[in-house]
């Protein structure tokens, strides 16, 4: 594990305890409170190659499973897929240059395809009869429009400061 | 590329390998552990963001502050005259039970808990608490607030955390009936949009504010929690049972400490 690996470790354990923090405190809100682990994990596989996008994404999936009441594995999966689709979008199918607007454009996307990933998961898991089967509305709600413009908003400061260490340790 | 792919088939094969200890039970003293140091070390984080909200809160609403204090002062006074005549009552009742040989209601034995966060992406409805078995709790424990008000049951326990269900979910039926009428039903979670009232037999009276409160049938929950009020009737006279929308009693994205209610022994 190399320096700047280790620095944006550190930096999705902040992410984490951040975005655990902020639930309680604006828990009358939570839709508001961006989902800090996903964009992370959408901003790394754009600007990383694909080996530390999927680890990453593997590592805050499994940081979300610690106070996750679904069936265990949903986020990991989830994460690691919405890397996985990130990568392949940006090296293989969109224009060299990545701008804020592309960013934004996956981090909503990212969102939105979160619980279709979790409901798919928690479907088979429930086929092998581990779990129950969630209806897919109990995934979506209304209230995932703030969460999808929260996050696209905190995708900038996140790209800014994965930018800052990545810059730091080309520096060095 | 196909080292990626590589790094991709590991990780899914720790993924399958973490399921299978988590079915075994040898993964969840780990998220215990975890959740409690996670739950404390976000506390410091928690302090500025409080402030940043108290203070976005106060700049807003000191107009609707100064409001809800004048209401709030004649709630009070209302309240005051309330608890004497309750008081009055509750002597009497006493008296009678004593003349008619009632046995006492069982008391409770309320375990104290801090709601540590919610389910980090909120896509279901679970509130992770900091006390588990070692204090007592147990799957199926009804989950209070403010000494009676019912907010949820408890789905699943580790070691020194656990998490509950909150009623608005899909996965939560109370058998409840109206506080003034004796009307009873079932009242369960619509997928955490709300909660409604059902089964309700057309010959009995419902009437929107009244109180909703559990009946006690089937021992899951004790009798007497306040649930909520009824909001609107849904149902038509044609339909076999009524049915109406319940406001819960209480703001369940806004818990902080909640208490798990433990019949005494």
């Amino acid at each position: 594990m190399n320096k700047k690996n280790i620095i944006f470790f550190l930096v999705l354990i902040f992410l984490f305890l951040l975005q655990i923090a902020a639930l309680k405190v604006f828990s009358n809100v939570w839709y508001i409170v961006p989902q800090l682990l996903l964009v992370f994990v959408i901003v790394l596989s754009i600007t990383d190659s694909l080996p530390e996008a999927v680890w990453f994404a593997f590592i805050a999936g499994f940081f979300a499973e610690i106070f996750s009441g679904l069936f265990f594995g949903t986020y990991i999966f989830g994460f690691v897929a919405i890397g996985v689709g990130v990568y392949i979008i940006t090296r293989h199918l969109a224009s060299q240059e990545i701008t804020i607007l592309t960013a934004a454009v996956l981090v909503v996307s990212g969102t939105l395809l979160l619980p279709f990933l979790a409901y798919c998961f928690n479907w088979l898991a429930s086929s092998l009869y581990s779990t129950l089967p969630f209806p897919i509305r109990n995934f979506y709600s209304s209230a995932i429009i703030w969460t999808v413009v929260s996050n696209a908003i905190f995708a900038y400061p996140i790209t800014k400061i994965l930018n800052f260490f990545s810059r730091i340790q080309t520096i060095e | 590329m196909r080292q990626g792919l590589v790094h991709i088939i590991i990780v899914f094969l720790i993924l399958v390998g973490l399921i299978f200890l988590n079915a075994v039970g040898a993964l969840p003293p780990f998220l215990d552990i975890s959740r409690r140091s996670m739950g404390f070390l976000s506390r410091p984080i928690g302090v500025p963001l409080q402030v940043l909200k108290n203070f976005a809160v106060g700049i807003i609403s000191v107009r609707d502050i100064m409001r809800q204090n004048q209401i709030l002062g004649r709630q009070v006074e209302e309240l005051t005259v309330q608890i004497a005549e309750l008081e009055k009552s509750d002597l009497e009742n006493r008296v009678l039970r004593e003349a008619l040989n009632f046995k006492a209601e069982t008391p409770f034995v309320l375990i104290p808990a801090e709601v540590i966060t919610l389910d980090a992406l909120n896509i279901d409805q679970k509130v992770t608490i900091n006390r588990g078995r070692n204090q007592g709790v147990e799957a199926g424990d009804a989950v209070v607030v403010s000494g009676s008000v019912l907010v949820g049951a408890v789905s699943e326990v580790f070691d020194s955390t656990s998490q509950f269900e909150l009623i608005t979910s899909s996965a939560v039926a109370v058998n409840a009936e109206v506080a003034k009428s004796g009307a009873s039903g079932i009242v369960r979670g619509e997928h955490g949009l709300g909660l409604l009232f059902d089964l309700i037999s057309q010959t009995e009276t419902i009437e929107p504010m009244d109180r909703i409160i559990t009946s006690g049938l089937g021992g899951r929950f004790p009798a007497n929690l306040l649930i909520g009020f009824v909001s609107e009737i849904r149902s038509s006279s044609s339909e076999l049972f009524q049915k109406a929308s319940v406001i819960p009693a209480t703001n369940l994205r806004n818990l902080r400490v909640v208490f798990v209610v433990k019949k005494s022994q």
